[in-house]
């Protein structure tokens, strides 16, 4: 049954982004907020309120209870948990389950086993899924050496017994390898007290790939292409496209056709992201993993196919099948999404809270900004420093350069520190133009050049 | 003289905006978690470091009260659905309780924050009372 009354169990952007949504699918809106965004943007959109707790996350959004207590009390039939807090937390739509609520995201199971790395590895080797090449249970430096030959250097040896870089050593050639056995497995013998060392394929230049899809929760899956998200700092993105230009069309077949298939094999429900590692040199893809939730990236998807993905994902919890068959997703165009953050890049990215006091954002043809923020806002500093998403749309991936860079150097704020100057410098960077980056360029190349700059 | 290294500056420098922010906003505290480090700041007369205070179930921790000339108005201090009110005309030690929510099957006291009477209830039973909510009112 359609859901009459949406809860919307998240803050910022996103809260907006889905109130919009429910709005347009006429549905009654309740939010969740904290103590702290009692006046927020989306709070004065939403037909109710309900203040869960003090500003602390911990004590407002992330407890669950909380949230599906306020949810069924304020009679709401439907809700969605957005992005981060509590969207990829299994015991959310199990109490959802259990108190007659439909969550917006997929079955708890599902959340749970992909959330487990290995159970998830597991899942997408059953599905055909390419992981990275490696081996368990290398016990001898000769093993080293035969195992790097066949899985192809470099490689990278760590324990199997352990994590946390302890034990890891990158070998690039058969020597090194056998050389390196003995320092990793003798780490690994004093760290853990076993020697058995792991090896997998060390990709250094490797762009970060991802596929859009939407299940029925019946084995029905259909994919909205691609994104790259490799402008990224500390593993967070900063920067995504879509499509992946870099990626010639016979693998991105194969790469859509591989998270549809692991999608499928698990009767994937509602919207989900398949990550993979791209190596450029080698034109192959390796599973990361799959992110069961809505994601910050997504309207670089909706541009391009001209979909809207969050009222699809309410129509599914609904109980509505998939509104789109494969053949009618048709992708146009390049888009381009900044996350602007209200972060000084000059100061090593510290966050930096406080008063807005201009706002005046870009405007025009193929300009869309998912913001929650204004002229007067407060951004308080309990939670992360987004403060929106500036995304262009333009025939060719030259034409939304071109365009986004115009529309960023339209984009004044003032009364706090923001990122838009490093976007612009990032994408007149020529690596950027010419596409020749990773996902460690930002920081290996372009931060280091400012640093080298500033010295 | 106290040698300060690029962490300290950094942190000081945080806790300078972040006190900025709190003054600017009206807030009575805040409490912060990062990578980079926990702050907690609070007004005058300061009030329970959260970073510091133990985790518990069944009772709330800090009750959100606040002086209303001779009397104390007792606040939810999280959301909840009313299920009890202390009668009123009962007295309550510190610590006794005032009121209970639920919240899905489990039922919390929230205990007083000082001896007193009860002297009004504020909410009523049934109500879906959020964050901040008053429910009693208690004479000293």
């Amino acid at each position: 049954m359609a859901i009459k009354r949406l809860f919307i169990a998240n803050r910022g952007e996103i809260a907006l982004r889905i109130v919009r949504a429910a709005q347009a699918l006429n549905m009654e809106t309740v939010l969740a907020v904290s103590d702290a965004d009692r006046d927020s943007a989306a709070a004065r959109l939403v037909d109710r309120t309900v203040v869960l707790g003090p500003a602390q996350a911990a004590r407002s959004y992330l407890d669950p209870r909380l949230v599906v207590h306020a949810a069924k009390a304020s009679g709401c039939d439907g809700l969605h948990p957005g992005y981060g807090f509590l969207s990829e937390r299994a015991i959310l739509p199990r109490l959802c389950a259990a108190n007659g609520i439909a969550f917006v995201g997929p079955e708890p199971d599902v959340i749970e086993s992909l959330g487990d790395k290995i159970q998830a590895r597991g899942m997408a080797r059953a599905a055909g899924v390419p992981l990275v090449p490696g081996c368990d249970g290398v016990a001898t430096a000769a093993d080293a050496r035969r195992e790097g030959d066949k899985i192809g250097y470099p490689v990278l040896l760590k324990a199997a017994a352990g994590g946390g870089g302890r034990g890891m050593v990158i070998a690039h050639n058969g020597d090194e390898a056998e050389a390196g056995f003995h320092r990793a497995s003798a780490e690994a013998v004093a760290a853990f007290g076993d020697g058995t060392l792991f090896m997998e394929r060390f990709v250094p230049e490797a762009r970060h790939v991802e596929v859009q899809l939407m299940g029925d929760g019946k084995g029905q899956v259909v994919h909205f292409g691609e994104r790259d998200c490799s402008v990224q700092r500390r593993y967070q993105k900063l920067i995504e496209e879509a499509p992946c230009t870099a990626m010639p069309d016979h693998l991105r077949k194969q790469l859509h056709e591989s998270a549809c298939a692991l999608a499928a094999s698990v009767n994937y429900r509602n919207a989900g992201t398949c990550e993979f590692l791209f190596d450029v040199k080698r034109q192959e893809f390796y599973f990361i993993e799959v992110n069961a939730r809505i994601q910050v990236e997504h309207p670089v998807s909706e541009m391009i196919s001209g979909f809207d993905l969050v009222q699809e994902q309410l129509r599914i919890a609904g109980g509505a099948g998939l509104s789109v068959t494969q053949d009618q997703v048709s992708l146009t165009g390049h888009a381009i999404e900044c996350r602007i953050n209200a972060e000084d890049p000059a100061r090593d990215f510290l966050p930096s809270p406080g008063r807005i006091t201009r706002w005046s954002p870009p405007q025009g043809e193929g300009i869309r900004l998912d913001s929650h923020m204004s002229e007067g806002a407060m951004i308080p500093p309990f939670y992360d420093s987004m403060i929106g998403k500036l995304i262009v749309h333009a025939p060719t991936r030259d034409a939304a350069i071109d365009r986004l860079d115009a529309a960023l150097a339209d984009f004044r704020v003032e009364g706090i520190a923001t990122t838009i100057g490093l976007h612009r410098e990032i994408i007149a960077h020529p690596d950027f133009r010419a596409n020749r980056i990773h996902t460690r360029w930002l920081e290996q190349v372009l931060l280091a050049e400012r640093k080298g700059a500033a010295a | 003289m106290i040698e300060i290294d690029d962490n300290a500056r950094r942190a000081i420098a945080n806790a300078r905006a972040l006190l900025d922010t709190m003054l600017a906003s009206g807030w009575n505290e805040v409490c912060v978690t990062g990578v980079e480090g926990d702050y907690f700041l609070a007004r005058q007369p300061g009030t329970v470091n959260p970073l510091l205070a133990a985790e518990t179930v069944s009772v709330a921790v800090d009750p959100v009260s606040v002086p209303f000339g001779s009397t104390e108005i007792i606040k939810a201090p999280h959301v909840g659905t009313v299920a009890w009110l202390a009668e009123i005309g009962h007295s309550v030690a510190e610590g006794g309780a005032v009121a209970r929510l639920t919240v899905l099957d489990e039922t919390i006291d929230i205990p007083s924050t000082k001896a007193g009477t009860i002297a009004a209830h504020v909410a009523q039973v049934n109500d879906l009372a959020e964050f901040s909510t008053p429910l009693v009112e208690l004479a000293s």
